[in-house]
């Protein structure tokens, strides 16, 4: 990949923008910043390719709790709950579920909003279970993500949110390892990104996690970009010309000219040689797809 | 850098006519018993009147200072002159990890220094945005007082730092004498007009004729010299920069209509 540093670019843009103009430095390194990003949204890069796991926790119903009425206070008896757990929800006997805001200790946890039973519960069974799973901070939602199953190596499909509620509505106490669809859940307090399976894990399993993810900015002179080395000078003109336009420094357009050209090269060559392989690994035709798995299990249309 | 060059006041750049040389040619062309202190006022007088029409190179000097971290303020030499165009190269060194970013950090307005603070990309260690001065009125009331320079951001600084500061003499704080090795810093072309300039300065002080004739000689051939000498002479500015840019937004506004 490139082996520019920021040091380096940022000294390039200076020397072609003339040391007449007093451009203050942290200008120039946010053009270039801008820059990265504009290149990296243009077009799915394949450098920005990662993988990770995503680890699927089993469900938990040993001992047996109390809620009143109106209160997000659950108290446990003869449960081994965990401070740890997070994104999880539990299912009371009104078989509705109730997301858990936190788990204090053992034997007691916190609702998000108090309990709306018909009635207090009272040494009452329940299920504990995580179906929401927080992605990486670098991921970038709107790429290509691929979820995959180890197990029967299939893709779990996107799926729009009001299928998945209107799924869950009829699939509630229904578990499987075998996830056939998940959707987009919002962000956590930390600005990352979470997903929901459906229907919810029941025993500790593992999810393959393939996503475009996004670079950061430059946080160190040493830094270099994730371009390849061929192209990594479109930064500098990009900049260059940025930096020239809100200055208001003549000579603006011949830069950014010169990165377009250079940019629909590096693109082209990009697509030449990696189109095909994307296209069989992500694009359906080589792998199968939950989709199948989901129809047959299929109770309302999609998009209902 | 080869412009950066450091010549001592007073030696460079003329080696041909000394000040008692001139000073003894003055003498000749007005013969009215001036002695050597009067005109070397006036030779002085007209450096100074040349070194008001821009920035020259001999005008050019350099120093090395240490910024300390998170303080990020730091003296300007006494015998700048803050009008005139100052360069902060560097850090050099201190600053950990390697490479630096040794090159010119721009000098901007107080406005533009600010706004630098509160930037998002703010924090990145040796990535010193720009400089800013300002009078220190702390130190005393003229000539105590000095000028200083600040970084911003300042948190970009991390560790003590070494910079190089190359700045423009202020020339008028040093007036040469009449003696045998004292050279104005001017070339030696300069040193002729020098002479015509004392000399019509002092046939206007003595109502002596053709003092006019003399001075606008001498203005016209300076002028017309300055512009090799000057030690911003490649930057671009003035009319034809601004006539390009009008070119570009009348472009812009085509293709965008």
């Amino acid at each position: 990949m490139a082996n520019r540093t920021l040091a380096m670019m940022v000294a390039n843009v200076q020397r072609k923008v003339g040391s007449g103009a007093a451009i203050p430095r942290l200008d120039i390194i946010q053009a270039i910043n801008t820059a990265h990003m504009e290149i990296h949204g243009a077009y799915d890069w394949p450098w920005t390719y990662k993988e990770t796991n995503i680890f699927l926790n089993p469900s938990y119903s040993t001992g047996t709790v109390s809620v009143n009425i109106a209160s997000n206070v659950v108290t446990g008896v003869g449960t081994a709950w965990s401070a740890s757990w997070t994104n999880r929800r539990i299912r009371l006997d009104n078989n509705q579920d109730w997301p858990i805001l936190s788990v204090q200790n053992a034997g007691l946890l916190t609702l998000v909003q108090g309990y709306h039973g018909t009635a207090n519960l009272s040494a009452a069974s329940y299920v504990i279970y995580q179906d929401v799973f927080t992605m990486p901070s670098d991921f970038e939602p709107g790429k290509d993500l691929v979820i995959l199953q180890p197990d029967v190596r299939i893709r779990v499909r996107h799926i729009p949110r009001l299928a998945l509620e209107s799924q869950g509505v009829v699939l509630k106490s229904l578990f499987t390892n075998i996830a056939m669809g998940y959707s987009d859940q919002g962000r956590d307090s930390s600005g990352n990104h979470l997903i929901r399976l459906i229907p919810p894990p029941t025993s500790t399993n593992t999810l393959r996690l393939v996503y475009k993810a996004r670079p950061t900015d430059f946080a160190a002179l040493t830094d270099t970009s994730w371009l390849p080395q061929t192209y990594q000078d479109i930064l500098e003109l990009m900049a260059e010309s940025e930096v020239k336009r809100t200055h208001g420094i003549s000579g603006f357009d011949v830069p950014a000219a010169i990165a377009a050209r250079k940019r629909m090269q590096m693109k082209r060559q990009i697509v030449a040689t990696t189109g095909d392989i994307r296209a069989e690994a992500f694009g359906g035709s080589g792998l199968a797809d939950s989709s199948i798995s989901w129809r047959g299990l299929s109770i309302l249309p999609w998009g209902s | 850098m080869a412009r950066f060059v450091d010549p001592p006041l007073g030696e460079l750049m003329s080696n041909l006519l000394s000040t008692s040389v001139m000073v003894a040619d003055c003498q000749t062309r007005v013969p009215i018993g001036l002695d050597s202190t009067y005109w070397m006022k006036k030779l002085n007088e007209a450096y100074r009147w040349i070194t008001q029409k821009g920035n020259f190179i001999w005008e050019l000097r350099h120093t090395d200072i240490t910024v300390n971290a998170f303080i990020v303020s730091f003296t300007v030499p006494t015998d700048c002159n803050p009008g005139k165009p100052m360069y902060l190269a560097g850090p050099m060194s201190g600053l950990v990890p390697a490479p630096t970013l040794d090159s010119i950090v721009p000098q901007v307005p107080w406005e533009d220094a600010w706004i630098q603070r509160s930037s998002e990309m703010g924090n990145i260690p040796g990535a010193v945005s720009c400089w800013a001065l300002r009078t220190n009125f702390s130190a005393g009331p003229p000539p105590v007082y000095a000028y200083r320079g600040y970084i911003f951001p300042p948190d970009s600084l991390t560790t003590d730092s070494d910079f190089r500061f190359i700045y423009h003499a202020d020339v008028s704080s040093t007036e040469l004498t009449s003696a045998a090795n004292q050279f104005f810093p001017t070339p030696n072309c300069f040193d002729n007009l020098l002479i015509e300039l004392a000399e019509a300065e002092t046939r206007r002080i003595y109502g002596i004729a053709g003092w006019d004739i003399v001075q606008k000689r001498a203005e016209s051939a300076i002028v017309s010299l300055l512009d090799p000498y000057r030690s911003t002479k490649n930057a671009a500015a003035g009319m034809v920069d601004q006539q390009k840019q009008t070119g570009e937004r009348k472009l812009m506004g085509q293709e965008s209509a």
